[in-house]
């Protein structure tokens, strides 16, 4: 196993012995793995891998069985997915989760409750004032989020009459509406056709330009190899490589495991 | 848009004129009974919009709430001699407990296992104020104290009628807010995509109670001034029978909506003394109408109006062609 080389504030996240054990089942083995700030980390694998379960017990979803996990230099192990998210840990989901009876606006804004809310319910009731201006800043946040997304034109719609690929915006729009530093990206171009994987990518590559660091999940080997700067590979819950894509894609371990002999990168 | 907001404001207006002539009609006391039931139930229906119809959490103990919270009023003005204003906080107090008491468990049971918690609670809270000695035990408590505003007793039912009004204005008015705002979002939220909530930096289990503990003030509230209005309250009202009739009244009016609940809330109220002319086919037919309305109008009575407008204009269209 690599060990780092960056203390904590050179690396957005730091994943040390990571195991996760469902009953009997190994899901998630003693994985290492260092996403460092200003880098776009793919996680890729065959299926059952442990790719969504490390990206769930990351944002807190699922508490690790072993290991440690430092965002930003601090632990969050032990943090729940709410609290993880408010430090600023966006995530979308491979299978999209949206609010499915509410608007794509009304989608977008919920992704900003915590950072527009001071205090419970009752100050809100009873500070007017500071309820209407927190609710104007985030419906102009959410629609200047709706306009880079590419969702304005549908904003007040209900978002399940929204087609698949603009579904997958709203949710991105959703994450970014935290400010979030690090986006987890379960599949993000799974499902897409490519015209909307192409206009994905370009939208990702903004919010990379703006400030926030990626990882990512994909079987889509185009859209990994071309936009990510590292690579981790899982394979039955194990890594069983790291590096960038060039190297990943030589790796004889990981051509045998996952990529296939016929892989010919298109770079 | 504009034309929209007019004419709400508009038919907002017509309601409320209609609301406020109603007592000037001649009805007889029996009739105007009815009616501020009608305005306390749609109290108790729009908190449990917040948790049954918003947040999607089945609440079949709202009678309990409801009873808990008059037996709050009828007991603390009657054996401690406060007055009903000072009680009234209590009241609300005891709605928050309650809802606190109610709200955790449903963070460990879902679904049906917590329909199933409540009503338990519901026949746990009867049968305490039922076989209690404090409480009166079957008998009740009686001769409880009025309102007094201004040195105006709140005595007959058009005066309680008005009074109850007044707060259900203010109720509405504050229920609006929070339907309104990233509260009720996030309670639809809850209902929507349990899995997303958390990931959006919004504590779950906070809410969760949240939206129980609105129900059950609310309710605790609607409660109080039922106590109030009576003067005497027993046991044998809060019963499960009657925490189902506020879920029906929610779902046959329309969730998620606020006319939809005060429709629901008067239509149910009404319905026995609209059905009296069925006899004894009355409980048949009641059960029928409802289970129709569930399967043709699953949205509610609000669901209605567009419809019959749409039917409007497809005959309109029909004749001019």
């Amino acid at each position: 196993m690599t060990e780092s080389k960056y203390t904590g504030s050179e690396n957005i996240l730091e994943v040390r012995g990571l195991t996760k054990r469902f009953g009997g089942l190994v899901a998630v083995d003693n994985v290492d793995m260092t996403v460092k700030k200003r880098e776009i980390h793919s996680l890729i694998g065959p299926n059952g891998a442990g790719k969504t379960t490390t990206l769930s017990m990351i944002n807190g979803t699922l508490n690790p069985s072993e290991g440690t996990i430092l965002f930003d230099g601090e632990d969050i192990s032990a943090r729940s997915t709410d609290q993880v998210a408010k430090m600023g840990m966006g995530r979308t989901f491979q299978n999209i989760k949206l609010f499915s009876t509410l608007t794509v606006i009304e989608n977008i804004m919920l992704g900003g409750f915590c950072n527009y809310t001071k205090g419970g319910l009752l100050r809100f009731l009873i500070n007017f004032r500071e309820s209407s201006r927190y609710e104007h800043e985030m419906r102009e946040k959410a629609e200047a989020l709706a306009d880079f997304v590419g969702v304005y034109a549908m904003k007040d719609k209900v978002v399940s009459d929204l087609p698949y690929g603009r579904q997958k915006m709203t949710e991105l729009g959703r994450a970014l509406m935290l400010d979030p530093k690090l986006i987890l990206l379960d599949e993000p171009a799974a499902g897409l056709n490519p015209t909307e994987r192409a206009e994905f990518i370009d939208i990702m590559m903004k919010v990379y330009d703006g400030g926030t660091d990626l990882m990512l999940i994909e079987h889509n080997m185009d859209v990994v190899m071309n936009i990510s700067n590292m690579i981790t590979v899982l394979s039955f819950g194990r890594k069983i490589a790291e590096g960038a894509p060039k190297e990943i894609q030589k790796n004889p371990e990981v051509i045998k495991a996952y990529l296939g002999s016929e892989y010919k990168p298109v770079i | 848009m504009k034309n929209l907001r007019t004419s709400k404001a508009i038919s907002i207006a017509a309601v409320l004129i209609v609301a406020l002539i109603v007592p000037q009609l001649g009805f007889n006391d029996y009739i105007m009974t009815i009616f501020v039931q009608g305005l306390l139930y749609s109290i108790i229906v729009l908190g449990l919009n917040f948790i049954t119809g918003m947040t999607g959490q089945m609440n079949l103990g709202n009678a309990a709430v409801f009873g808990l919270g008059a037996y709050t009023a009828a007991l603390s003005t009657t054996k401690l001699g406060i007055s009903p204003w000072l009680a009234m906080i209590l009241v609300a107090l005891m709605g928050w407990l309650i809802g606190l008491v109610l709200g955790y468990p449903s963070l460990r049971v879902k679904g049906v296992y917590l329909t199933l918690t409540t009503i338990a609670f519901n026949e746990i809270v009867r049968l305490c104020l039922q076989n209690m000695e404090w409480t009166g035990g079957v008998g009740g408590v009686r001769s409880i104290p009025r309102f007094h505003i201004f040195g105006f007793l709140i005595n007959t039912p058009v005066r309680n009628y008005y009074f109850i009004l007044i707060i259900l204005v203010f109720v509405i008015f504050i229920t609006y807010r929070i339907i309104h705002s990233k509260y009720g979002r996030a309670f639809i939220a809850v209902r929507d995509n349990v899995d997303a909530v958390e990931t959006c930096g919004i504590k779950l289990s906070r809410i969760k109670v949240q939206a129980f503990t609105l129900s059950t003030i609310y309710g605790a509230i609607a409660g109080g001034l039922y106590a109030s209005f009576m003067g005497y309250v027993s046991p044998t009202t809060f019963t499960m029978n009657l925490s189902m009739s506020f879920a029906v009244m929610l779902i046959i009016g329309g969730r998620c909506s606020i006319a939809g609940c005060i429709i629901g809330a008067f239509v149910i109220s009404f319905a026995p003394e609209l059905l009296r002319f069925l006899g004894t086919y009355y409980q048949f037919t009641y059960a029928l109408i409802i289970m129709l309305a569930l399967i043709f109008n699953p949205n509610g009575l609000v669901a209605l109006g567009p419809k019959i407008k749409h039917l409007f204009v497809k005959i309109f269209h029909k004749a001019e062609a």
